[in-house]
């Protein structure tokens, strides 16, 4: 049985068998990595997984070897022959059906050849999951403190919602979040800027 | 080091120049004073003092060293120009560990930062602080 590793709302787990993720209530954000591969991948990109995610109850389709959603696979065509890449693989691995089962199915990442077989999974790259958007925290703080009106408390209230979204995994929304918050701020610190010749002139009567 | 970036200079030097210029006006003019100064918006047009307000007097105050002046006219952002200070520190320089940028983005201590924010407002309009 084929343990695998998996990285899901920014939570590592495993080795766990394939019974015990269906326990978890994956869904497409979910990364898996197991023995064999090079890096970690999309859940939706395993074939023998993709039964695990809620609302596929059909049989998983055999991707076909040539997937057009996987343009980098045939970059690595492009670049490299394939007879001497398999060849490689084939000193280095001893474990060649596992290997082989990987770029058949067309999910090993790109041009990397397969050189350790490790036990435990790589670091999480760096893009993937995306990273937080920026919360604009500290300039929603300096608008609303440093006067340019507390409208600026509305950039604080986006803030938490960007951070609260991405923590639950909701990449999207938090994006949009950010942007609203950013929009907050510039919005606070334009009518901060318009209303201050109007006070100073009260003022100076 | 990588070299800096033209862009990256322009914004260093305008930054450095802004700065400069407003510690001089602060440190120069008396904003209780003198009639130039931004007036608060929202006590002008509410009557009530803002979580801010005060943060003009302050910064003059704190440029002559009077801590107790500063106090006197905003005793929350005594508390919040340090914190100001470590955010920025933390999202424009590389200083500071990982788990800071956890701590400071956290949700809990973002809602505390809000949450104290309109407690110091609520007080500081009933005690006249």
């Amino acid at each position: 049985m084929r343990q695998y590793w998996i990285n899901f709302k920014g939570e590592q787990s495993g080795p766990m068998s394939k019974e015990q993720m269906a326990r978890l209530g994956l869904d497409e954000s979910a990364y898996v990595w197991h023995s064999g591969l090079p890096d970690w991948v999309k859940i939706s990109k395993v074939p023998e997984l993709s039964d695990l995610l809620a609302g596929n109850v059909e049989a998983p389709e055999m991707p076909v070897e040539e997937a057009p959603e996987l343009p980098h696979q045939q970059d690595v065509e492009e670049s490299m022959p394939e007879m001497p890449q398999q060849q490689v693989v084939d000193e280095q691995m001893p474990e060649m059906p596992l290997q082989q089962e990987a770029s058949q199915f067309g999910y090993a990442p790109d041009g990397m050849q397969y050189a350790t077989q490790q036990s435990t999974p790589p670091a999480m790259p760096q893009q993937e999951p995306p990273k937080c958007p920026p919360t604009n925290l500290v300039w929603a703080i300096i608008t609303t403190l440093l006067c340019c009106c507390p409208a600026g408390i509305v950039g604080l209230i986006f803030a938490f919602l960007t951070k609260k979204h991405y923590r639950e995994g909701n990449y999207e929304k938090a994006e949009r979040m950010s942007e609203y918050g950013a929009w907050a701020i510039i919005f606070s610190i334009i009518l901060g800027l318009i209303c201050m010749p109007i006070t100073c002139a009260r003022f100076m009567q | 080091m990588r070299p800096m970036s033209f862009n990256r200079k322009v914004v260093i030097t305008l930054g450095a120049v802004a700065v400069v210029a407003f510690v001089a006006v602060y440190l120069f003019f008396n904003p209780s004073t003198s009639s130039f100064f931004p007036k608060c918006v929202f006590l002008s047009a509410t009557g009530y003092k803002c979580p801010g307000c005060g943060s003009q007097r302050f910064i003059h105050s704190m440029l002559h060293g009077d801590i107790t002046q500063a106090l006197h006219y905003n005793a929350y952002l005594m508390g919040a120009l340090p914190i100001i200070a470590i955010y920025l520190l933390n999202d424009y320089t590389k200083l500071l560990p990982h788990w800071v940028d956890n701590v400071l983005k956290h949700p809990v201590t973002i809602t505390a930062l809000v949450v104290s924010m309109i407690v110091w407002s609520v007080l500081r309009n009933i005690y006249n602080w």
